[in-house]
């Protein structure tokens, strides 16, 4: 049952500022308010932690010092180590690097020719709006978020079809996390499945979570990545002039 | 249960020179063979073995790490990690892959995991501070750093009383932000 009282009678209770009356009102309420209970605990905690790293921060000084002269007793200089007791390798290293430049001047040029081919700011219009970064969850420690933190690394490291994976063990568990939902229609989309894309952008799309627009967005795109131009107008037009997309969703259909 | 080797922790956090001392003696030997086999040369597995040592310094400080395993496996997947991530960020590959290595057992992961979540949280709660307003902050920073609350208040130029009332309210408005910044992504 909630109680009257706050995270800041919370708060003062434990740092014993109540009258004794309203501290035993307070204990009598603690034992019935469960809310209430995981304030004080959170509270207890936070307290707890943040006292033991202030007071390690000084601490923690002299332990660096001390590790550091352990670090010059049991391993060698690497400096003194390459000149001394292996010159070979050190010769090795040289020639490695001067081959390596050559293999960078290469590369360089290569890259200056391609981009020339290429031309990416005449980019197709479904590469130019398609970028998106994955928020990492904060890690709290269940299952889930751990799939969701992997799932972010590789979707930012542009590994699609694996992050398409990790996003799908979520989305089975749970058809109602709109975040994972939405970032594996993303996923599935720049991975390629663009129709299974379309069902799951379209399905976040209907529904009501912050999501909503953004998938709309990207159901417009995955009829732009087809080329059906008509779809893609007709998804755009839907975004309403909130949506923090509404920008680039002008902007395309000009392009249109 | 904890294990015997706590007291390898303990040596951390009491900067016990001679346990550090046999920490260095025992293990580096291993540390620098893994990294010098994984593309790394013996200053990087130096600095690796300096940084997961803080990190078991800060786990033991901070969420009081309780060894439920042996230290040398708990201490070399630290670094096997670290090593790891630093390969990953540079673009390079590791050559072995010795983080399958079977020796490891289930409870130095599971140790290593649960440390993981707590540090996590413990960011959350250091993320929270920092957005404090400044006054909060301060009071906060020298009341939990562990200094006398009296001489505080007076070094701040406030009564003890109104010390104690203003940290509680700080705390609880940082326990509150930590709240909702937490179930975000319950």
């Amino acid at each position: 049952m909630k109680s009257k009282f706050t995270i800041e009678d919370a708060a003062r209770y434990a740092e014993g500022l109540m009258s004794a009356e309203e501290q035993q009102e307070f204990e009598t309420a603690l034992t019935e308010d469960s809310e209430l209970q995981q304030q004080l605990n959170l509270y207890k905690e936070v307290n707890g932690s943040l006292e033991r790293s202030f007071t390690a921060a000084e601490n923690e000084e002299q332990l660096r010092a001390t590790l550091k002269d352990m670090r010059g007793e049991f391993f060698s200089n690497d400096a003194s180590a390459a000149t001394v007791s292996k010159p070979a390798s050190a010769y090795k290293a040289t020639v490695v690097k001067m081959m390596w430049r050559k293999v960078a001047i290469t590369a360089a040029a290569a890259i200056l020719i391609a981009v020339f081919v290429w031309q990416p700011w005449n980019k197709d219009p479904y590469s130019q709006y398609a970028v998106n970064e994955m928020e990492s969850p904060v890690e709290r420690g269940s299952h889930t978020d751990s799939v969701l933190v992997l799932a972010s690394k590789a979707f930012n490291a542009k590994e699609y079809s694996s992050a398409a994976t990790y996003l799908y063990e979520v989305v089975e568990k749970d058809s109602s996390n709109s975040f994972a939902q939405y970032y594996y229609g993303i996923a599935l989309l720049q991975s390629g499945a663009t129709e299974k894309a379309r069902q799951t952008l379209i399905t976040v799309s209907k529904g009501s979570s912050a999501f909503q627009h953004e998938a709309s967005f990207y159901v417009a795109l995955s009829y732009l990545k087809e080329k059906d131009t008509e779809n893609c107008k007709k998804w755009l037009q839907q975004i309403p002039a909130t949506s923090g997309n509404y920008g680039k969703a002008q902007e395309l259909l000009q392009d249109l | 249960m904890t294990h015997p080797d706590q007291r390898y922790v303990t040596a951390l956090l009491s900067n016990d020179t001679l346990v550090v001392k046999e920490i260095y003696q025992k293990y580096s030997g291993n540390i620098k063979r893994y990294i010098v086999a994984n593309s790394g040369s013996e200053d990087d597995a130096a600095d690796i073995m300096q940084e997961a040592l803080i990190d078991i310094y800060r786990q033991a400080s901070e969420q009081q790490l309780q060894l439920t395993c042996p230290f040398e496996p708990y201490l070399l997947l630290i670094c096997k990690r670290k090593w790891l991530n630093n390969l990953k960020k540079s673009g390079r590959q590791p050559v072995t892959k010795e983080l399958d290595d079977v020796s490891v057992g289930e409870d130095v992961f599971a140790l290593a995991e649960q440390m993981q979540q707590q540090d996590h949280r413990m960011k959350v709660f250091l993320e929270c501070f920092e957005q404090l307003g400044s006054s909060c902050k301060e009071i906060l920073k020298r009341c939990l750093g562990g200094g006398d609350q009296e001489s505080i208040a007076a070094s701040l130029q406030i009564t003890y009383g109104y010390l104690r009332k203003k940290k509680a309210e700080c705390m609880a408005s940082l326990t509150k932000n930590i709240q909702s910044q937490l179930s975000k992504w319950q």
